[in-house]
């Protein structure tokens, strides 16, 4: 999976945090390329964030009612993705997720992760948060995932990756079954173990900071190079 | 015997008092009234001697094999301990050992350091530079010369002819706990340094720590 | 197939066992006496700064620790991803197991329930705070020496949508018995509760 840009959203729609990690050629189009791809400014970023504040909120309204009342039977359960972020030596995989290789940093003993001891910032599955907001976006071009906390903050992943075309589920298969197997629940397990793993930074980085102001943009340079290095050891 | 113990700050000043009686029979005996008002004169008195000591540059001793000494040219020490301290060039005085040993606290107790007329005094540094100071006193009349030898005293204590007799290792421990009692006062952040310490829950400590360690027989 | 929401999760886990796993093995730490002596100095400034006004101290106190709880939640959350306690009984056990465990590493007893169960008390033994404190005569009766304390327990459950009260009510530095601090829920701050987190 790689990460194109990353978006941090505080409780109010308001933008906190915006990067994007793959370059793309300003202007540069193939002949037959109908649009030319710009780059979005910080206006139109900030425009971005808020709208996706509100079209999460719709979104969780747009449940059809014979989900809703199915509801009690969803399982939460985010499981614990191993190597998700995480520089590894040589070439090892985790559970077919995308690994990166070694990014360079020296060796095992010297993984810094802030106030986190051990060699990843968390190693037990968790519940997600979000629970009938919106959890993924696919489109032809990109897939965007986005992880809420229990204090409304919203993590966005703008990924590259595409998902592939669902097949019409069959009248008499249930739609439970095939829930749990597809590679788009496991795209979504992934992002919020990653989405979870920036939100440990953040909680390091940038609310033991004491010079950061509460529901302020993000300006801190630490927090900046941590992200880097974990979408780069994503990105390959 | 009765004792007079003080705690002595880094400016001269007092810190706390404290006298121990001695316990013979019924009767706990202090100090004679006349010699009771001379107490913090002597002990101050003897102040001079230990910030001499304090800071001297070659100590003769490591202060550990031998229950303690002074003496500020050389004196009757020196022989054995001198090459043993020549070999440590940094730090000044009794600082220097320090880091030698492995109870921290060995070389902090100077001993005798001092008499006054069959009363001797002894001494303990902290590594702050607290001084805490002991006024070892006789039940019986004073008597003798107070022309004794000014040497120092062996382990064991054998004292010269005039001055009290003192156990060095019994005192060594008191004045090593009543360090611990003092540093935990220092912890307080309400404490600044050099203010007296007025609490009863510390006179109490000391008293209990002086019966326990400093047996006064006679 | 259905799976029991708390089947796999933490949650299904004790609590004392995440705290306790999450204090040995997961966070970096820091030596007791240092940590005591560098809140006695800022306690003993703050003394000084204020002239002795213990009221304000107090109020001081609470307010840097309402600074810290605002921004420690999100550590909480990161660290151990608990979900949305039900009520107030579930509440006192994730903070007294879990929270005070993993920044502490104390365990407060919680006693004292109201009959709406909305409001409990939380007895600390051997604070961390007041390792070597004797406080001075004067500020005996007036000064919550831990009340930043109060203050992190505020903050950092009013980010998670629970006005609450904290305060004092006894500690050992006055003479009490125990120290013992009360939290009171207010209400549920229902209009913040973030949208898709039923």
């Amino acid at each position: 999976m790689a990460i194109e840009s990353l978006l941090i959203i505080n409780k109010s729609g308001g933008l906190l945090y915006q990067r994007n990690f793959i370059d793309k050629p300003p202007q540069s189009q193939a002949p037959n390329q109908p649009e030319p791809q710009q780059q979005l400014n910080s206006n139109d970023y900030l425009i971005l964030a808020s709208t996706l504040h509100g079209v999460f909120a719709i979104a969780s309204q747009l449940t059809p009612k014979a989900l809703q009342l199915s509801q009690n039977d969803i399982d939460y359960t985010i499981p614990y993705i191993p190597n998700v972020g995480m520089p590894t030596n040589g070439g090892r995989t985790g559970n077919g997720s995308t690994v990166g290789g070694g990014s360079g940093s020296s060796g095992p003993g010297s993984n810094k992760l802030g106030s986190f001891k051990g060699d990843d910032f968390f190693k037990d599955s968790f519940v997600s948060w979000n629970k009938s907001g919106l959890r993924q976006l696919c489109t032809d071009q990109f897939t965007m995932f986005i992880y809420q906390t229990m204090t409304g903050l919203k993590f966005v992943a703008i990924s590259t990756t595409v998902m592939p075309q669902q097949k019409v589920a069959t009248p008499s298969g249930t739609d439970k079954l095939d829930r749990y197997g597809n590679s788009s629940n496991l795209a979504i397990q992934i992002a919020d173990n990653f989405l979870r793993k920036v939100y440990c930074l953040y909680s390091d980085y940038v609310m033991k900071d004491p010079f950061y102001s509460m529901e302020m943009p993000i300006k801190s340079d630490l927090f900046d190079k941590k992200v880097r290095a974990m979408i780069k050891n994503m990105n390959e | 015997m009765p004792q007079y113990f003080a705690i002595i700050g880094t400016r001269d000043n007092p810190i706390y008092e404290a006298e121990f009686p001695s316990i013979s029979g019924k009767n706990s005996i202090g100090f004679p009234r006349d010699l009771k008002e001379l107490n913090p004169f002597i002990l101050h008195a003897a102040l001079d001697i230990i910030e001499d000591l304090q800071w001297q540059m070659n100590p003769n001793s490591g202060g550990v094999t031998t229950g303690g000494y002074f003496g500020t040219g050389g004196n009757s020490n020196s022989n054995s301990n001198l090459s043993v301290n020549n070999s440590n060039s940094s730090g000044v005085g009794f600082l220097r050992n320090r880091s030698n040993n492995n109870n921290n606290m060995e070389n902090c107790y100077l001993g005798k350091v001092d008499h006054f007329y069959g009363l001797s005094i002894t001494a303990y540094l902290t590594y702050g530079g607290m001084k805490f100071v002991m006024i070892h006193g006789t039940t019986g009349d004073l008597g003798g010369s107070a022309g004794g030898n000014i040497s120092g005293d062996d382990v064991g204590g054998n004292a010269s002819k005039s001055a009290v007799q003192i156990d060095d290792n019994a005192l060594k421990l008191f004045y090593q706990e009543v360090h611990e009692l003092y540093i935990k006062t220092l912890m307080n952040p309400f404490y600044r340094l050099n203010d007296p310490i007025t609490t009863p829950a510390f006179d109490k400590r000391v008293r209990a720590l002086a019966r326990k360690h400093i047996v006064t027989s006679k | 197939m259905s799976r029991s929401r708390s089947s796999t999760t933490t949650q299904s886990r004790s609590l004392k066992v995440t705290g306790e796993e999450i204090w040995k093995n997961k966070t970096e730490k820091i030596n007791t006496e240092l940590f005591a002596l560098t809140y006695g100095a800022l306690v003993a400034q703050l003394f000084e700064d204020y002239d002795n006004d213990y009221s304000l101290i107090n109020e001081r106190l609470f307010s840097m620790g309402y600074n810290i709880g605002v921004r420690l939640i999100e550590d909480f959350l990161a660290r151990t991803a608990l979900p949305r306690c039900e009520d107030m009984v579930r509440t006192s056990e994730v903070i007294s197991k879990c929270a005070f465990k993993i920044f502490l590493n104390i365990t407060p007893h919680v006693t004292n329930w109201s009959n709406n169960k909305d409001s409990f008390s939380l007895i600390i033994e051997d604070n961390p705070l007041s390792e070597f404190v004797e406080l001075p005569m004067n500020a005996k009766k007036q000064i919550w020496y831990s009340n930043v304390l109060c203050g992190v327990l505020k903050g950092a459950l009013e980010m998670v949508q629970l006005d609450c009260d904290v305060w004092f009510v006894a500690d050992i530095l006055k003479g009490d018995p125990q120290t013992e601090l009360k939290i009171k829920l207010n209400k549920i701050l229902k209009d913040e509760i973030p949208i898709g987190d039923d």
